[in-house]
């Protein structure tokens, strides 16, 4: 293999949030971290999500670039102590690297098993990379493996589906009642982290209209500001707690979420706003509250439907074990896929490539001297034989000799790129699988 | 053709086992999403074209349509119900299909009862009248629009089933495979619709049937006949949902519930009728 790769990873499967919270990158300090290994020789992909730092880094064979280093430029930046956070990195070397990097954009790596999220983050870190020019023909090709690994996974078994965690299993237990959410109006009460959570995921949903009521006016329209940069287009509105009683008659989906040591809704309140609904669709009410904000005894009132946070853990729950029993299908996909890149990075050295371009050309020579054997006597065959063959060597040469140059160059990151050029110019890996 | 005839009458009951089972495979174990029902459209179209075979061959060699006897109506009822299901919904959201395993089971069972019970006997004793175009046609939109009303019914089957299910806290395969309750409520209606249109074209083909052919009945005799009476009454009923959803604006688990009760008053009229006669109408 004429690259390999490292990598260092601090993630929750180590690291406390405290330790993982101080070593998330900024932008710019991923800018900076590219150009750093950049600068070095290496190409380089660097992913910082809350739950995760990783820096993978592609050498070249006469490179020195230990992890070490690698770890050492997330803790510079950060301007914090090697001793005391080093221990936190695991180290990969080879394919431990590059099935690293797949379990990760397969999401089986994720403290929520199955979240889809970290496959975007990884296109984004890569998009980064090449933005910054900090990777080239191997990374490149790393990353469409990655790629591939997930959307593998996502097509190929449960993996990401269904709601994983309880903000969501609220916005798919409403979806089951309403699965067109466009003509819904969704109240949600709370602006705490749930109750924004919930409303983005609503937004996400295209929700037909938003409001959101909360204690403190000015907290729900930060929150809806929030929301609004994700959805501009949904209408999203604002009210106080007291005025709460004018907008239930008019929600479909309620979703409560304060910290309000009381019920915020009473059956009475819900009586009274179901007999002034116009529509006879279902009121869905989920509580996500503890304490609940919502009187139990409203679940028991005609056409609603009333959930509360072990209603929905029960959904997710059910939906974690079931992505649980599909992780040995994703690993068995990273394990054919780790195999396929290793073949596809050995097949970009020179010498296979020559030979192989030579192959085809001959095969070609020979195949249209075949046909042509019967139309010629046995001197003009000669003559033609030869003469092809002159021919072949003359079309080659230049493009031999250009592949040998790039043995000879490994630093050049062009190199790779010439090398996979030349084999999709002339169809080297058609038969690949 | 006597022995395709004989071989299909065999194997549609089987097929139709073979995909319900599919469905079920897909309802009730966890497959990924590309994985379920991955082959379904396919094989329900390989499953109608045998059928459609099956109902051309027959009606070649005996020389009428599989309406003369309530076993032959009932190998009918099952192709349409299943034809409806696959056009209306399999074809178009895959994906949500959780319904499949519901139809194609009633439609299995309708044939496995007509395969079992139509017999030699009763297939060659044919009546003029079956060879009437008009005839046919009115028997023809009186069964897509009973096997109509059939889905509907299942669909509403479905939308109280996972009513029950979300009330009682139950998020197994019923809450995780079958379709949003706002979601089976549309196509109730929209299968309602069609039973009601289709029924109607039924009916009004009826009256030109009794205007055209001599039967030897007076108006009252005709309007009384135990079927006429019955299909005015189903066409009523359903007439009113549609009506009343419009009107009342009565959505979700009441319409529901009044268009099921339409269904079990059809199918309680349906056993009465077919109990008291054996004919189509007293008539003929």
């Amino acid at each position: 293999m004429p690259h390999s790769l490292i990598a260092v990873s601090i993630s929750h499967q180590r690291a406390p949030v405290e330790v993982r919270e101080q070593l998330e990158l900024s932008e710019a300090e991923r800018t900076a971290v590219l150009g750093e290994l950049r600068e070095l020789g290496a190409e380089a992909l660097v992913l910082s999500t809350c739950n995760r730092t990783e820096i993978y880094a592609g050498l070249n064979e006469s490179d020195s670039l230990e992890s070490d280093r690698l770890v050492h430029a997330v803790l510079d930046r950060k301007r914090v102590s090697r001793e005391t956070f080093a221990p936190y990195f695991e180290h990969y070397t080879a394919s431990s690297a590059i099935r690293q990097l797949f379990r990760v954009t397969a999401g089986i790596d994720s403290q929520i098993l199955g979240d889809q999220q970290i496959f975007a983050q990884v296109k984004e870190a890569f998009r980064k990379s090449q933005e910054t020019e900090a990777s080239g023909a191997f990374l490149g090709k790393l990353a469409q493996a990655a790629f591939r690994v997930g959307k593998r996974v996502i097509s190929e078994t449960s993996l990401f589906e269904g709601a994983a965690t309880v903000s969501y299993a609220a916005v798919e237990f409403a979806r089951k009642i309403y699965d067109d959410l466009r003509f819904r109006h969704v109240l949600v009460i709370g602006a705490g982290e749930t109750g924004e959570l919930t409303a983005k995921h609503f937004a996400e949903r295209h929700a037909g209209r938003i409001t959101v009521a909360n204690r403190s006016p000015e907290r729900a329209r930060e929150l809806a500001d929030r929301v609004r940069l994700q959805a501009p287009e949904i209408p999203i509105e604002t009210i106080s707690l007291a005025a709460l009683d004018d907008v239930l008659p008019l929600a479909d989906i309620i979703v409560s979420a304060t910290s309000a040591p009381d019920y915020v809704l009473t059956e009475p309140a819900l009586k009274a706003a179901m007999a002034k609904r116009t529509s006879s669709s279902p009121l869905v009410m989920i509580d996500i509250a503890v304490p609940r904000d919502i009187d139990p005894a409203v679940g028991s009132l005609s056409n609603v439907f009333l959930k509360d946070i072990d209603d929905l853990r029960t959904i997710v729950d059910r939906n974690t074990e079931r992505r649980r029993l599909e992780v040995p299908k994703a690993e068995a996909i990273i394990e054919e896929e780790i195999e396929r890149f290793l073949s596809g990075i050995a097949r970009l050295e020179a010498g296979p490539t020559i030979k192989e371009l030579r192959d085809r050309f001959e095969a070609v020579r020979k195949e249209e001297l075949d046909r042509n054997r019967h139309k010629l006597d046995e001197r003009s065959f000669a003559l033609v034989e030869e003469m092809s063959r002159r021919m072949m060597n003359r079309l080659l040469h230049q493009p031999t000799v250009s592949l040998k140059e790039v043995n000879g160059a490994d630093r050049d990151p062009d190199a790779l790129s010439r090398i996979a050029l030349a084999r999709e110019l002339f169809g080297l890996d058609k038969d690949e699988h | 053709m006597e022995a395709l005839v004989t071989t299909l009458r065999v194997l549609l009951p089987a097929v139709y086992a073979g995909l319900t089972l599919y469905f079920a495979r897909t309802f009730f174990r966890t497959v990924s999403q590309t994985e379920r029902l991955k082959y379904a459209v396919p094989a329900a179209y390989l499953v109608l074209a045998l059928h459609a075979v099956y109902i051309g061959t027959y009606t070649a060699v005996y020389h009428h349509d599989l309406v003369a006897t309530v076993y032959e109506l009932f190998s009918l009822l099952a192709f349409t119900l299943f034809a409806v299901y696959v056009f209306a919904e399999l074809r178009t959201s895959r994906e949500t299909s959780g319904t499949g395993f519901f139809v194609t089971a009633v439609s299995f069972l309708l044939q496995l009862v007509s395969s079992i019970t139509i017999s030699g006997e009763t297939i060659v004793e044919t009546r003029t009248i079956l060879r009437d175009p008009i005839f046919n046609l009115h028997v023809t939109t009186s069964i897509f629009g009973y096997a109509a009303l059939m889905l509907a019914a299942i669909y509403g089957s479905l939308y109280l089933l996972l009513y029950r299910a979300i009330r009682r806290n139950e998020f197994g395969a019923i809450f995780e495979h079958i379709p949003s309750l706002e979601r089976l409520e549309r196509y109730g209606l929209r299968a309602t619709a069609f039973g009601f249109i289709f029924l109607t074209f039924s009916i009004a083909l009826g009256a030109v049937l009794y205007t055209r052919i001599p039967l030897g009945v007076s108006t009252a005799q005709f309007l009384t006949d135990p079927k006429v009476l019955m299909t005015l009454l189903v066409w009523l009923l359903f007439g009113v949902t549609l009506l009343v959803r419009k009107v009342v604006h009565l959505e979700g688990r009441r319409l529901v519930l009044f268009w099921m009760s339409g269904f079990a008053l059809t199918i309680l009229s349906m056993t009465i009728v077919n109990w008291i006669g054996t004919s189509f109408h007293s008539f003929l």
